[in-house]
């Protein structure tokens, strides 16, 4: 093989193809024999927070929030003919996203899977951006974010953001706002992209009934070597004290809307380290407030929490914190009741055979959402995306200790960096 | 990989039960869908609330808590029990999922039985009241409260929302029309008797479907069904679905909320595409007018005019209806919905034309294809199938699918009859 490495994977039951293009764009292969859809997936370490940064000549740039994402939706113009209608013509189910901290394009098809791929890098790596054609896209981006806006949840989750943060760009949702929508310009996309849409900055990643070879060789013949310089990310200095203590707004609600986050000093990181403190925060989460926790059995017995309550961990290279949501009657009791939850569970610890059964449930789940070519392709990109080694997890599990657990949560659930957002009925 | 012939091979181990053996070996998660079909309407309350009573605990499990942590020690095992509506129907499905042995430590095992036996323990072997009583009088009131609760959030959720008002107005006295939850009033009225009532309803008077999908012992599943349900009568017989007749005229409602963007609904009678009818021609008919990115409806309306992000299409082959859906600014709600109107017409009156025909062929075709690599997805194709009465199989369907031509989309199309035009969206002139 040429410019492959095949890599075995036995716990996970896996085997991947890895390589490079001389372009530099980073090309991962998870062949599934006897499945019928293949599935593409392609993104970049470019998302809505990066609305400051240098260009490629070192260049100071700054641009409206949103500006990924209708950069994502202009990619889709192609250009000389839509994007639309070339995987349209294939049959292939195809779409976007946009994050943070990343930016993914991604198809699956049961037929014509390298004429699929070569559209997928093409429309990616050559578009056209105009003045004409971005104000075209205005109205469609706006009647998305109205969308999100009119969402209690993903309200709440930016509320949240915003008591958590005084800077950080995460405090504006991906697609920004209304009037940042209304603000973005060709320049601004077109300066993005000349920065970061690098063939040597683009990771993609196949799963299906593929030949390796083959697929590396298409991505070898379709990403061009570009010489100028990548630009870089301008980081956000943030202070270490949450923002708001407790911030609300109000919504058309039924009932309040309540989130309680506790921020992490800092990212967990990339790599084994920053995959291995994910996983003891979710593990340390769910020992907390999970359903065969005994805490939650006792607030739900009580009446404190619903099935409305849930809890969650995000991170990125710029951040991490944990939050639960619930949909409570009276919100500053629901909050006194969790914070205490957490002080307990600190006090009383891990205990291991909890935690063997919850490392048993995680590794069941890992194992099902790598099934499909579309979920494992997925899962490949972002991984890597995070610069972490794929499959790992499935090995790192097991040897997460309850002592680990334990640490993260006292870590992680530190009473002086939560803060709540509520939305209240209007 | 070429679409499959072969039609799942049905077992009856009990009377009106119908086993479904779909014996794909390559699925890391084998699956078990166990679906309890009823006629829709005032049943739907109690059905809804005792599917959360059950979930509650076993009598050797006696709590949520000890399920979810029984789940876990199953390496993650997936629970579901819930009801929806599928057409006129109430359809409660139990799904239970597991992960492979071959994806597990040697002492794991198969977890087929164990899975299986943990379903069959909530639905036969409730954890009851300490006084003898059916259930818990506390656990029947917290999970009442709870399924209030959802009905009084429901608007949080514009879209649900959108759909619950505007089925309810169109199919008013139809089964349907009722939401799967039922009344508020209905819920309150439910006891511990009622509760009873509903879950031995699932195992006597239900029609059941039980579909099996992946590396699943099935001559082992057969016998567990048939020690469990064995003794069962055979069940209700479900009536066929009917198309009651559209009004002479396109009705329009519209609803006041306090919402940023307005929720687009319109709904034709569609007898065609009941499972008598010739299901693929509409099936292609409705994929043109508003299946995803191709469909004209999000060409001309998303991309030339820019009026929502998006606006869909769909048939429900349960029901015979067709539903156009979008998000949009309320004040473009005549254009958006003139223009629905102008192209189902000029659908049924110039058909499709070759590109359209040939998309919307290539994109139904890879949708099937792309069903053979999840366990649901082949799961949920056959339990439509045989809730239909079809049982064909995708190569079956993708025969009658390539041959069928402009005129019969054209002709489809025709049979849709508008009903009713809905907006959920701010108040005129805000």
């Amino acid at each position: 093989m040429t410019g492959l490495q095949e890599i075995h994977y036995p716990t996970a039951g896996e085997t991947l193809f890895r390589g490079r293009t001389d372009s530099g764009m980073e090309v991962l292969v998870a062949p599934r024999p006897g499945f019928s859809t293949a599935a593409a997936h392609l993104g970049l370490r470019f998302g809505s927070v990066h609305t400051r940064f240098l260009d490629g000549s070192g260049k100071e740039i700054s641009i409206p929030d949103g500006s990924a994402h209708y950069l994502e939706h202009k990619l889709f113009e192609g250009k000389e003919e839509k994007v639309f209608d070339r995987f349209g013509r294939l049959g292939a189910d195809f779409n976007g996203g946009t994050g943070f901290h990343t930016t993914t394009y991604h198809f699956s098809t049961s037929r014509n899977f390298s004429d699929a791929l070569e559209v997928l890098l093409d429309f990616v790596l050559d578009p056209l951006i105009t003045e004409e054609r971005v104000e075209k896209e205005r109205g469609i981006i706006e009647q998305e974010v109205r969308m999100y806006e009119d969402d209690p949840g993903y309200r709440s989750h930016f509320l949240l953001h915003r008591a958590l943060y005084s800077n950080l760009p995460i405090r504006i949702s991906p697609g920004g706002r209304v009037s940042d929508v209304q603000a973005i310009k060709a320049t601004d996309l077109q300066a993005a992209y000349d920065a970061f849409y690098l063939p040597s900055a683009l990771i993609l990643a196949v799963s299906g009934d593929v030949d390796p070879e083959t697929v590396f060789a298409q991505a070898q013949e379709l990403a061009p070597v570009r010489e100028h310089a990548a630009g870089s990310h301008l980081p956000c200095n943030e202070p270490e004290a949450v923002a708001e203590p407790w911030l609300e707004e109000e919504f058309p609600l039924a009932r309040p809307r309540v989130l309680i986050g506790w921020r992490e000093n800092a990212s967990p990181g990339t790599g084994e380290a920053g995959l291995r403190r994910r996983l003891a925060a979710h593990l340390a989460l769910d020992m907390v407030f999970g359903l065969s926790s005994p805490l939650h059995a006792d607030l739900y017995d009580r009446g404190v929490v619903d099935d409305s309550f849930g809890h969650h961990y995000s991170d990125g290279p710029d951040h991490g914190y944990a939050a639960v949501a619930g949909s409570p009657e009276n919100p500053e009791s629901f909050v006194a009741e969790i914070k205490g939850a957490a002080v307990s569970f600190l006090a009383r610890g891990t205990v291991k055979k909890d935690l063997e059964r919850l490392k048993r449930a995680a590794l069941g789940g890992l194992a099902g959402s790598l099934e499909s070519p579309g979920a494992l392709a997925s899962a490949l990109l972002g991984s890597r995306l995070r610069d972490e080694e794929p499959f790992v997890a499935r090995d790192l599990i097991p040897e997460v200790t309850p002592e680990e657990v334990d640490t993260c949560a006292r870590e992680l659930l530190d009473p002086g960096r939560s803060a709540v957002a509520v939305l209240r009925p209007s | 990989m070429p679409l499959s012939p072969d039609v799942p091979e049905t077992r009856n181990p009990a009377p009106g039960v119908d086993l479904l053996c779909i014996p794909t070996r390559r699925f890391k998660r084998p699956g078990i869908w166990v679906h309890f079909d009823h006629e829709g309407g005032e049943g739907n309350a109690a059905r809804t609330l005792v599917a959360k009573v059950l979930q509650q605990g076993t009598s050797a499990l006696p709590s949520r808590r000890h399920l979810a942590a029984e789940l876990e020690s199953l390496w993650g095992g997936g629970f579901r029990l819930g009801g929806r509506r599928v057409g006129d129907l109430h359809r409660t499905t139990l799904g239970l999922r597991w992960t492979a042995p071959s994806l597990l430590p040697p002492d794991a095992g198969d977890l087929t039985g164990p899975s299986m036996d943990l379903g069959r323990a909530v639905l036969d072997d409730p954890r009851r009241g300490q006084g003898g009583e059916f259930f818990p009088g506390d656990v029947v009131e917290r999970e009442k409260g709870e399924l209030l609760r959802e009905i009084e959030v429901l608007p949080e959720d514009r879209s649900a929302w959108a759909d619950e008002i505007f089925l309810a107005r169109m199919c008013k006295g139809e089964p349907c029309a009722t939401p799967p939850w039922g009344s508020e009033e209905d819920v309150q009225g439910l006891g511990a008797e009622a509760l009873e009532e509903a879950r031995q309803g699932f195992l006597a008077s239900a029609k059941i479907t039980v579909i099996a999908v992946g590396p699943v012992d099935f001559s082992a599943l057969e016998t567990l069904l048939a020690s469990w349900l064995g003794d069962r009568d055979g069940g209700v017989d479900l009536a066929a679905p009917t198309v009651p007749p559209a009004p002479g005229s396109l009705r329009e409602i519209r609803q006041d909320a306090d919402v940023d963007q307005a929720r687009f609904r319109m709904g034709f009678r569609a007898p065609g595409g009941l499972a008598g009818g010739p299901r693929e021609a509409q099936a292609l008919a409705s994929a043109i007018l508003g299946g995803g990115s191709q469909g004209r409806l999000f060409r001309i309306i998303r991309e030339e005019r820019s009026l929502a992000y998006g606006i869909y299409a769909s048939l429900q082959p349960y029901k015979g209806l067709l539903v156009v859906e979008a998000g949009i600014d309320g004040s473009s709600y005549e254009e958006v919905r003139d223009e629905v109107l102008r192209q189902v017409e000029n659908l049924a009156s110039s058909g499709p034309n070759e590109e359209e025909l040939t998309r919307a062929r290539t994109r139904i075709l890879q949708r099937w294809e792309g069903l053979e690599d999840t366990a649901p997805g082949l799961g949920a194709y056959w339990g439509g199938e045989r809730l239909l009465g079809t049982m064909s199989s995708t190569a079956e369907r993708a025969e009658t699918l390539n041959s069928v031509e402009a005129d019969a989309v054209a002709e489809a199309a025709t049979t849709w009859l508008p009903d009713l035009a809905f907006i959920l969206g701010p108040e005129e002139g805000k």
